[in-house]
Parts: structure tokens; C-alpha cells; sequence
């Protein structure tokens, strides 16, 4: 009986190595709450964000590797999601949904048969819309995953928006808004207490050629410069072409902008969709030049210029294309840890006809440089 | 809120106890049964011999369920108020903490005695160290180590030879 005593008091003393539990389920209840604290950290980091498919027929250039879909609810079955962009720290997304088919659109527009533009609704709406027309949605990643939230800067139901970036501080957002067809137009909205402020038209920018895809780097306390693809054939926009070029301006804390001009060294693509790290270090932007079409990255030089300009993401360009990645763009970095993120858009081809990718459906993408 | 349900029940059982005990000695005996509260959770146990009981048990915490099994062996069977005893218990776990779900498995073994307060009515007591092995439904995050629990309740002893 002393020696049970005894024991009983060397296992209580002894237990002063760890945490005295009253019963079992207190002691799992300590260690499941340690699970469950590693696993929604593991969860909410972006390197370890939900994925999906792998994409086939993808070559993925400059260390990047192991392209893959975004599951739901980023991705949806029907519609027409477009526009990724990813925040720097790779925990929010923003992208554009249009509920109108995208590849009935795309054909109606790249091989007019006389029917008009086709805007076919055929995707579910998200949350938030009353319309079929392009919004804005925003997705945080959470331990559940993506969650997805309409984003308060979206305006008229009616008007198509899309197309949003946000600047490292996540307090200025630009966006595209295309009132009836095109042309687009370049907005800005910013973020203060109160909420994100009501759009205004993006100052001295927008023309009759297209402007879009804006993106910004700093703030508006210390100055902005803001990037966007045009079809002008000139600063000015006197007149428009058919190719896309990048360009920029400066905002400063105060007073006018500098004027635009092309983003330096790019010449000789029809270039667009620009992504620019916050250091303006580096350049991505979607491009065809050289006979390549494919989303491009460029580093900047020593005088200012943008150079050695080499693909990052290229498809498949000969049949078979079924199931294989034949359209991309609109890539954005994030860094984290681990290494980078980078999300983009993926146009995957269901099926093929005549020798020509057909049924292509827009996702969004991921692929990791570690 | 707790402590007050648990002074209700141990006010309507003591007298339950006192008046059901009759001359029934207050002892384990071979072939006795005992149903209890043990810390967070019910157990119910069956002398299988002279010196062993096993017995069932489900523990409960809040996103926490715990079921398993227990022996116990008895240093001093037929003691007339306090036996001692070593016990063995392995328990199935499964968890949902912060919507985070999983399952696992304790093993432990510990110490302790049983004292008889009426005939019938038992304060139960043991420590000792247990070892949990819990993993998030996914696999990916898991944890193992050594815990050191200790058990507190009451039970009700009846039968047996």
C-alpha cells in the first residue's frame, strides 16, 4: 500500500515535467489545439494555398515550376473569370467574373460570323452580383481556403469591371470599367478609414485607345507611378493601332503627372497586362514578339531601361491541344518565404477542331519558383 | 455552473447510496461491477477476477471525445475502505478545435486508489503519464508526446461475491 502511495507521488512529482491534465480529454484537448494551431498556420500560409488540376501543356520558363489550377471558389464551372492579381504577400486575390461564356465570346470576336459579339451568359453568379457583367471579387485565404468577397469599389451592375490592382500597401486599388463596349477606361479608388473611396477616372490618362490593365506601384502620400497597356500609337493618343504597348506615369504627392511615355526597352512586342514589383526592379507582362507568344519578364538596367527580356510561361502551339494550356497572361508575383508565387491566367483548350484548339475555359493559375 | 450540477449530484447520491448499501461491505470484490464520473467524462468497470477489472470509459471536452478502455489491477482486493490499484487505459480520439478536425490514440498507465465513503459510494483517484499520438484528418500536421493526466471521480459499487 506505501509503495502504491509512493509511486502515486513519484508519478505526480514527475508529472511537474509537463502539464498536470485532469483527465484524458483535457490533455488531448491541449494537444489537438496545437494541431489545429500548426495546421491553420499551414493553411494560411500562401505557399501551401489550396491547388487544384495540374496544367498540361505548359513550359514554364526562368525556375518556374508546377503550374496548377485554383480550386473553387476562385474557379467556377461556366462564366468568364479573368484578371487574377495577387497581393505581394500572396494572401489575397483579385480577379474579374463576367457570367457570359468566354469562349463564344472570344470566337464571336476573333472569327466574326456576322451574329455580333456574343455575350452568353452560361456561368452561376457569384455572390454579390446582380448582373452578368465583368466585377470585381476579392479572396482572402483563410484555413478554409480562398473566401470570396465582392469588392466595394464594383459600381452599376450594368457597367463591366474588372481588371484590379492593388499597390504594395493595399491602400490604392485601379480597375478598368467599360461603360458600354469598349473603349475601357482606367479607374482608382483608395482606401482610407471610411471604406475604399468612390472610383474617379485614373487623371490625364484614358483615350479612345483602349487603356487598360492598369497597375500601381507606391502610394499616394509619397507618389505613384502608374502602368498600363494602350493602343496609342503615341504619348498622346492622337491616334490608335491595333498592337498593345506598355506605359507609364508618374504621379507625385502633388501636382501634374508626368507625362506618359513607354515603358523603356520593351519595344518590339505587341506587349500588355503589366505586373511590377514594388521595387520596379522587375517587369511581367504578357507579349508576342519574336514569333513567341507567352507571358515575359524583364529585369531592369542600369540606365533605367527594361532588359533581358526572356519568356516565363508558354503553351502548347501545335495539336494536340485538348486539355492543354494554350492561352495565358495577366501574371502577378507574390513573395513569401519559401520563395514566389506567381498567379496568372490560364486558358485551357476541351477540345480541338480542324487542327485549332476549341472550347478554351479561362482559369486562374498558379505556379511556384522556390 | 459546473460545480453547482455537480453539488446537486453528489447531494442526491449520497443519500441514494447510503440507503441502497444496506450491509454490503465496501470493498472491490470479484464479479463487482461500478459505474462512475471520472474527470470529464463516464466509465463503467467489471471485476474480472479476483485482482483485475476492466472497464469502458468516454471522456468529453469541448470539440474533444474520448473513448477507450481500462484495467485496473488491484494491489489489496477486499480491503474493507481503501484499494489501491494500477491501472492501464487506451483510448480512440477524435477532435474538431477551431474547425481544425482529426483523430488519434492515448496510451497510459497510472496509479491510484478507490475509497469507499459509504458501502456502495467510491472517491476514485490516479495519475501517471500517458502517451498521445493525434493527426489532422489531412495527415499533414500530427502530434506525439507525453502528457502527465490525473483522474478524479466518483463510483458506484455494486455485486460481486
Amino acid at each position: 500500500m506505501r509503495r502504491a502511495l509512493l509511486a502515486t507521488a513519484v508519478l505526480a512529482l514527475g508529472g511537474g515535467a509537463w502539464a498536470l491534465h485532469l483527465g484524458t480529454a483535457r490533455a488531448v484537448k491541449k494537444r489537438a489545439a496545437e494541431v489545429s494551431r500548426e495546421r491553420t498556420a499551414q493553411l494560411m500560409d500562401p505557399w501551401n494555398a489550396p491547388l487544384g488540376a495540374r496544367i498540361q501543356g505548359a513550359t514554364l520558363h526562368d525556375g518556374w515550376r508546377d503550374l496548377r489550377e485554383l480550386p473553387t471558389p476562385v474557379n467556377v464551372s461556366g462564366g468568364w473569370t479573368d484578371s487574377v492579381m495577387v497581393t505581394r504577400d500572396g494572401r489575397r486575390l483579385y480577379y474579374g467574373y463576367a457570367r457570359y461564356d468566354f469562349w463564344q465570346f472570344y470566337l464571336s470576336v476573333s472569327t466574326p460570323t456576322g451574329g455580333g459579339v456574343q455575350l452568353v451568359p452560361t456561368g452561376p453568379s457569384r455572390p454579390g452580383m446582380t448582373g452578368d457583367a465583368f466585377k470585381i471579387f476579392q479572396a482572402d485565404l483563410t484555413s478554409q481556403g480562398w473566401a470570396q468577397t465582392f469588392h466595394p469599389v464594383n459600381g452599376d451592375p450594368s457597367l463591366s469591371e474588372a481588371s484590379a490592382a492593388v499597390n504594395l500597401n493595399e491602400d490604392l486599388l485601379v480597375f478598368s470599367r467599360f461603360p458600354t463596349g469598349l473603349p475601357r477606361a482606367v479607374y482608382y479608388s483608395s482606401k482610407t478609414a471610411a471604406g475604399w473611396s468612390t472610383p474617379a477616372a485614373v487623371p490625364d490618362v484614358n483615350s479612345a485607345c483602349d487603356d487598360d490593365n492598369g497597375f500601381v506601384v507606391g502610394d499616394l502620400q509619397s507618389g505613384t507611378t502608374f502602368y498600363f497597356e494602350s493602343t496609342r500609337v503615341d504619348n498622346a493618343a492622337t491616334s490608335c493601332g491595333s498592337a498593345h504597348r506598355l506605359f507609364r506615369t508618374h504621379f507625385p504627392p502633388s501636382g501634374p503627372p508626368t507625362p506618359i511615355e513607354p515603358v523603356p526597352g520593351l519595344a518590339g512586342g505587341d506587349d500588355a497586362q503589366p505586373f511590377v514589383s514594388p521595387d520596379q526592379q522587375e517587369i511581367y507582362f504578357t507579349s508576342v514578339r519574336n514569333g513567341f507568344y507567352g507571358v515575359f519578364t524583364a529585369d531592369r538596367q542600369g540606365n533605367g531601361d527594361y532588359g533581358n527580356i526572356r519568356p516565363v510561361v508558354t503553351g502548347t502551339t501545335a495539336p494536340p491541344y485538348s486539355g492543354r494550356l494554350v492561352l495565358m497572361g495577366e501574371a502577378n508575383i507574390a513573395r513569401v518565404p519559401q520563395g514566389e508565387l506567381m498567379y496568372l491566367m490560364c486558358g485551357i483548350a476541351e477540345s480541338e477542331s480542324g487542327g485549332y484548339p476549341t472550347d478554351v475555359r479561362l482559369a486562374v493559375c498558379v505556379a511556384r519558383r522556390p | 455552473m459546473k460545480n453547482l450540477r455537480r453539488r446537486i449530484f453528489l447531494l442526491a447520491f449520497f443519500p441514494l447510496s447510503m440507503s441502497l448499501g444496506g450491509t454490503a461491505r465496501a470493498q472491490v470484490r470479484p464479479g463487482g461491477k461500478s459505474v462512475g464520473i471520472l474527470s470529464n467524462g463516464i466509465t463503467a468497470n467489471f471485476m474480472v477476477g479476483p485482482r483485475w477489472s476492466v472497464g469502458a470509459q468516454v471522456q468529453r471536452q469541448s470539440g474533444v471525445w474520448v473513448y477507450g478502455l481500462r484495467q485496473r489491477r488491484f494491489f489489496n482486493p477486499g480491503a474493507p475502505r481503501t484499494n489501491f490499484f494500477f491501472a492501464l487505459e487506451e483510448n480512440l480520439v477524435t477532435f474538431d478545435v477551431d474547425d481544425i478536425q482529426g483523430r488519434g490514440w492515448t496510451a497510459g498507465a497510472s496509479v491510484g486508489l478507490i475509497h469507499f465513503i459509504t458501502p456502495r459510494l467510491a472517491l476514485e483517484i490516479d495519475a501517471g503519464p500517458a502517451y498521445l499520438d493525434l493527426a489532422e484528418s489531412t495527415g499533414e500536421v500530427a502530434n506525439r508526446g507525453l502528457e502527465f493526466v490525473a483522474n478524479a471521480g466518483i463510483g458506484w459499487y455494486w455485486g460481486g461475491r
